[in-house]
């Protein structure tokens, strides 16, 4: 015994039964069997018989062989699926050289020409052409007449007053169709007079000849007819009022539009970023308002021509 | 390189390009073998789980790279882990398994008294086995059951041989230990 409380051949011992049991459970004799490798070797007959080798019936044999084959045949279909995925096809690969070819010349065309039009070399009319294209791109090139591109920029946010004119032709549009509008309705109210002036001219014919017998019924015609007059008079003026309160109103819109988009332009062009679509946006608010006040008021229009002529009608009649 | 060698090469080939009678024999090689670990591990209808590892082994030889005890390894490897799977899913849904005894009965024997003494040897072996760590059950049954080498069991347990040493070691000591007194194996 040494010092430590182990055995001086312990290991020599632990080996050899290493080496034993290695030999008993890989089914080789040992020798000599002490009592450990006698055990250990009937205990592997014993597991040995416990479990004997199965003999698989064949009935399980075909249907694991079955389920072999599937799987055979699924694990196949998917790999042929798999490589002719993986596989491009013969367009895929022209589409592939073309788009690597293009992409190729474009970039080298791009960027031999744009050097030479940013450095203003090209001639004349490819410059221009350039440097106009280029303007829509919010790209600054040098034209050949040496202008300053960006006052040939067509830049409708930081200028907006084409804007503020579209905005202002369908008012002034309108304006105009009201004055055709007026123009119709004074014509109306001049046949209105004419027709009154002529059936003036027979009440005062056909009293000349009969004083004695319609003079009550010739005084309450005129009566109603002026009743009718003061009727077509009082509602002219209110449609006129209230479309000239929309037409205002109208205006009015319009204006702050205008103020509106054009305080936001100069703002816009103050922080050097003309192109803001939120600017783009309002503009556009603003214009949709200043039209559907316009609808507005030329549906007043419309109602009150048809009011006019029906008037006139009745008038007429 | 052995005849043995030569043939597993010709029937793995085959088998990789579908054919039927490569299939065949490596069902015939292994089949017995597995079935016997999976019946030592206690395993739930092995016959089921049998062909659960041959569709997957199926499924994964083309990740298969070596020679024949490689493949042996390989396809216990994935025999375990079907096993630890199927035991897994066996726990969250238990069922009452049937014993030992009511099945040998089932089974039919000409003799009575040579069913009592078989059926009473499965029942100390598989005991004696149930006693070991999952490891140490591993061990002893690819090694006596498989008849798996030292090398082979490493690569089918993902361990180095060492290790495999001192658990076939470990093992045999809790054997001893656990064996009933005046029971001999």
């Amino acid at each position: 015994m040494s010092g430590y409380g182990v055995e001086p051949d312990e290991m020599k011992k632990a080996t050899l039964v290493d080496q034993k049991i290695e030999a008993l459970l890989g089914g080789q004799p040992v020798a000599p069997m002490d009592a450990v490798a006698t055990e250990l070797a009937a205990f592997r007959d014993a597991l040995g018989g416990a479990f004997p080798l199965p003999v698989i019936s064949e009935a399980i044999e075909d249907a694991h062989l079955v389920r072999i084959m599937d799987a055979v045949a699924t694990s196949s279909a998917a790999s042929t699926l798999v490589l002719q995925s993986a596989r491009p096809t013969p367009v895929q690969r022209l589409r592939a050289r073309l788009s690597s070819k293009v992409a190729a010349a474009t970039f080298a065309f791009t960027t031999a020409f744009g050097g030479a039009a940013y450095a203003g070399v090209l001639p004349q009319p490819i410059q221009d052409a350039t440097a106009t294209a280029a303007s829509f791109l919010g790209i600054d090139l040098p034209s050949s007449s040496g202008d300053d591109p960006d006052s040939e920029r067509p830049n409708k946010v930081a200028d907006p007053t084409p804007d503020a004119d579209r905005d202002r032709v369908p008012v002034g549009a309108d304006d105009e169709a009201n004055e055709d509008d007026d123009a119709r309705t004074d014509g109306t109210e001049d046949r209105k007079d004419d027709t009154q002036d002529q059936a003036d001219d027979r009440q005062a014919g056909e009293g000349d000849g009969s004083e004695d017998g319609d003079g009550p019924d010739r005084d309450e015609a005129g009566d109603d007819r002026d009743e009718s007059e003061d009727r077509d008079e009082d509602e002219r003026d209110a449609n006129d009022d209230s479309a000239e309160d929309a037409r205002d109103e109208a205006e009015d819109v319009n204006d702050d539009a205008r103020d509106g988009s054009e305080d936001r332009s100069e703002d816009e062009s103050n922080d050097g970023d003309p192109n803001d679509d939120s600017l783009d946006d309002s503009v556009g608010d603003a214009r949709d308002e200043a039209e559907d006040a316009t609808g507005e008021m030329d549906d007043l229009d419309a109602d009150d021509r048809s009011e006019l002529e029906g008037s006139s009608d009745h008038d007429q009649d | 390189m052995s005849s043995q060698d030569w043939d597993f090469e010709r029937a793995l080939t085959a088998a990789r390009a579908g054919s039927e009678w490569a299939w065949r024999e490596i069902y015939a090689e292994l089949a017995p073998l597995i079935l016997r670990y999976l019946r030592g591990r206690a395993a739930i209808e092995p016959e089921d789980l049998l062909g659960d590892v041959f569709v997957q082994v199926v499924g994964k030889i083309d990740q298969f790279d070596g020679g024949a005890d490689d493949f042996r390894a390989w396809v216990f490897t994935i025999a375990r882990h079907r096993l630890i799977d199927t035991a897994r899913s066996r726990a969250r849904r238990p069922v009452d398994p049937v014993s030992d005894e009511v099945l040998v009965a089932a089974a039919g024997s000409a003799d009575a008294e040579e069913q009592a003494l078989s059926s009473l040897a499965v029942a100390e072996a598989r005991k004696a086995i149930a006693q070991l760590s999952p490891d140490q059950q591993d061990v002893v049954l690819l090694r006596l059951v498989a008849g798996l080498s030292i090398k082979e069991v490493a690569a089918a347990l993902g361990k180095n041989p060492g290790a495999i040493k001192a658990l076939q070691v470990r093992a045999v000591a809790a054997l001893r230990r656990n064996l009933p007194e005046g029971v001999s194996l």
